[in-house]
């Protein structure tokens, strides 16, 4: 049954993972910047086809062999297990593939000497772009910020008429499998986790108003227009995933504590977990990389064309620019932003992300 | 305001971004009062070292074009405050000097300079987006 339900899960991640080069900006692709004429190409195109249906079919067996193999093995292939072998297909086989297509075209480019004649290379930017609100009030996290004081104060109050021994962990049936000693830190571990999470998508909010304007010389009206846009979704989409985790937390909370039924509360936790990661897919497709895939205002079509970043980007996938203060700059081959590493902040914030959570799970 | 930097040119960026301000100022896309960004922001989105941004926004205060202030940022100054001194007009009159040299070196007239700066000044008043 789980299986089932984990390969309905990760098919809409593959789909978007393997069409990813249809959804990138048009002067770029495979992590490489290119002229816009360049990226109609059928030989361009052909390059986006193979990497989608290679992409596409390989995660889609392996990950039916995977399903396949936890309900032949289930011994061996455990839930722990499936959650870290479920990365291959959704990680490393686009990654596998996506390696030769990006020298591939780096050594077209370097062939075909496609900006070396042109000196069209302009860097525009918008003086008023943060003032025309590119994300949502932050104000909007007072929702979540209220669900976080409620799950601590039910805690609170409840704490003394707890058990001794409280269920954390459950099977995919709603059975507790697991439990823990009564401390106030394990109760605790709940409301701190949600606040955790909030600073998290407080910070993402933060980071979309203030990554880098990255504007298409060739339509800056437009491309303006369309960043703006999607900033605004993706902040939007930041805020109600804050809102829906926090819920999911108090959710788990109150059935640990014995007020919620469990089956029901694994039913609510897949259903909800569908819906963010459906929700990003859909928003992916809909906005493209920096809202290319959106209808922009027309603006007027200049002669400039992007300044040419490749140097920064390492295997087109890392930013790494010393001299640019930026944090938070657009990712090259994906959907949504990247941290610029070689601003200090970058590895505190990588660091806080994976050392928090474990502190959490040791309390 | 839109500002356009070429990387490739001879011109340095920050006297690029000098240029790009006083020609909003110019075109009547920045009024005083109005704020510019900090120079953090505008450096990450161009994508250049801030000590490029401050460069060009301690000369445009130089100039007196801007003010900065310590919580505000920087702030176009008003008309009154960009009026041109007796210094600044000897300036003016210094940089125009080589121009003027070529103008009559290559035969023009006084009249055909004054229509020449003529079209050059409604070039920069007609430039808006």
């Amino acid at each position: 049954m789980e299986g089932l339900l984990l390969f309905i899960l990760l098919l809409p991640a593959i789909l978007l993972a393997a069409t990813i080069p249809y959804l990138t900006r048009k002067t770029e692709l495979f992590g490489v910047s290119i002229p816009e004429s360049v990226s109609r190409r059928s030989d361009i195109n052909r390059m986006r086809k193979q990497y989608a249906y290679r992409t596409g079919i390989t995660s889609i067996l392996l990950t039916g062999l995977i399903v396949a193999g936890h309900y032949l093995y289930p011994a061996y292939l455990t839930e722990n297990i499936m959650a870290v072998i479920m990365l291959i297909p959704v990680v490393v086989v686009p990654a596998a593939f996506y390696i030769p297509s990006h020298k591939e075209l780096k050594k077209l480019k370097f062939k075909e000497e496609w900006f070396n004649d042109q000196h069209t290379e302009r860097r525009i930017v918008n003086t008023s772009f943060r003032s025309q609100k590119p994300v949502y009030s932050f104000y909007w996290f007072a929702i979540p910020a209220l669900v976080i004081l409620a799950t601590a104060l039910l805690a609170y109050v409840k704490y003394d008429s707890l058990p001794s021994r409280i269920p954390t962990h459950f099977d995919f049936q709603g059975n507790a499998d697991g439990f823990s000693a009564k401390t106030p830190m394990s109760v605790a571990s709940i409301p701190l986790m949600q606040a955790f999470l909030l600073v998290v998508m407080l910070g993402v909010n933060i980071g979309i108003m203030k990554a880098k304007q990255q504007i298409d010389s060739a339509n800056p009206v437009k491309s303006l227009e369309q960043n703006l846009v999607f900033r605004r979704i993706w902040s939007g989409y930041s805020i109600i995933t804050s809102v829906l985790i926090t819920a999911l937390f108090l959710m788990i909370e109150l059935i640990s504590f014995g007020m919620f039924p469990e089956r029901a509360g694994t039913y609510i936790s897949l259903a909800l977990a569908f819906l963010m990661v459906i929700g990003a897919i859909i928003l992916s497709f809909k906005t493209g990389q920096g809202g290319s895939r959106l209808n922009g205002a027309s603006g007027k079509e200049t002669a400039f064309t992007n300044k040419d970043d490749d140097e920064h980007w390492k295997g087109g996938i890392f930013y790494w620019n010393k001299n640019d203060p930026s944090f938070f700059v657009e990712k090259r081959f994906g959907i949504g932003w990247t941290c610029n590493f070689a601003h200090p902040l970058s590895w505190i914030v990588l660091g806080g992300i994976i050392l928090v959570p474990i502190l959490l799970s040791l309390l | 305001m839109w500002m356009e930097i070429n990387f490739e040119s001879e011109t340095p960026i920050y006297t690029q971004l000098v240029q790009a301000v006083m020609k909003g100022i110019a075109a009547g896309e920045l009024k005083a009062g109005d704020p510019l960004p900090s120079v953090r922001s505008l450096a990450g989105d161009l994508g250049v070292n801030m000590l490029t941004v401050n460069k060009a926004y301690q000369q445009l205060k130089q100039e007196g074009f801007i003010t900065i202030h310590r919580k505000k940022g920087a702030i176009i100054e008003s008309a009154e405050t960009r009026a041109a001194s007796e210094g600044q007009l000897q300036r003016m009159a210094e940089k125009m000097y080589p121009i003027m040299l070529e103008s009559i070196c290559r035969g023009l007239t006084l009249e055909d300079f004054q229509r020449l700066s003529a079209t050059v000044h409604h070039q920069i008043l007609l430039e808006k987006e």
